[in-house]
């Protein structure tokens, strides 16, 4: 359990147990600008977004700067934030997975970056067999992954990967849950035959 | 719910490992953040922009309202000369017009 004081403007001495706090009690510090709260906050769900924007962009860059996008928009548009509308993390991973998205489809030929990036991988990996062979399973399911469609492969990544419910999932990705369920049947099978090919 | 994904697949998938973030990633990206304005929702943006309108308004209130006061007292003034009867014919005598 972290505890701070914040005394910023001059303020009254308040104690904070920030562990305690609910991301959406969080947020409403957020929106009076604490940035205390905003780390605090920040530091839970940054590396779970970038984990998300990798395992679709395969580029620890453009992961990076999707978890930038997203969190400067958590900071910039805190007071707009209604808890009452939708959770943070459906609100925040929303903003993520939009990003990532966006990015993806603008690409035009992830294809050949794939493939840079598997030699760079082999080339980067230390000498021993199993060192090869893991990195060739590797290369062999991201580009299983990468030739699904976007959508497919955004789903598997939040409920395999991530491990948000499908429920859970289905609110981030703005879908209802019986589409989420179509993109994963869809999307385990494109990967089955890819991979057991 | 059910997960119907087959354990298979699911021990093959969990064989990706990502690139880890860089150690600092967390610190800079928070630090790019903050280092942005905050946005307001439209009603506070607009109370605010009232409220400073209003205080600047206020400035050199005295001021405005002395020259407000010296404006209308000249004003009312021409009005009631304005409001008199005007000899037409002397005046137009006055300036050479009467023939």
């Amino acid at each position: 359990m972290r505890v701070f004081l914040d005394m910023a403007d001059g303020g009254p001495f308040t104690i904070q147990m920030t562990s305690l706090l609910t991301d959406e009690q969080l947020m409403t510090q957020v929106a009076r600008a604490d940035s205390a709260a905003f780390r605090y906050l920040a530091g839970r769900h940054l590396t779970r977004a970038y984990a998300i924007a990798f395992r679709l962009l395969h580029s620890r860059e453009d992961a990076e700067e999707v978890a930038q996008e997203a969190i400067s928009k958590v900071w910039q548009k805190a007071a707009t934030f209604d808890p009452a509308r939708s959770a943070f993390g459906t609100w925040f991973y929303r903003i993520v997975t939009n990003a990532a998205l966006d990015r993806l489809r603008r690409r035009k030929a992830p294809a050949e970056n794939l493939d840079d990036h598997a030699e760079a991988l082999r080339d980067m990996a230390p000498t021993g067999e199993d060192l090869r062979i893991r990195a060739d399973e590797t290369r062999r399911i991201k580009q299983a992954m990468a030739a699904l469609p976007p959508t497919q492969q955004m789903a598997l990544t939040l409920v395999y990967y991530e491990e948000f419910s499908q429920a859970e999932a289905a609110r981030i990705m703005n879908i209802t849950t019986s589409a989420l369920e179509a993109l994963l049947f869809r999307g385990k099978k494109g990967l089955k035959q890819r991979l057991t090919a | 719910m059910t997960d119907p994904l087959d354990p298979e697949l699911k021990s093959l998938l969990q064989k990706w490992e990502i690139d880890p973030p860089a150690p600092d990633m967390p610190a800079r990206l928070i630090q790019a953040a903050l280092s942005q304005p905050q946005e307001k929702p439209w009603h506070i943006e607009a109370g605010e922009n009232l409220k400073r309108a209003f205080t600047d308004w206020q400035y050199a209130i005295g001021y405005k309202l002395a020259a407000l006061a010296g404006f209308a007292a000249l004003g009312l003034g021409i009005g009631i000369a304005a409001g008199e009867s005007l000899d037409v014919a002397g005046v137009a005598l006055m300036a050479g017009l009467g023939g």
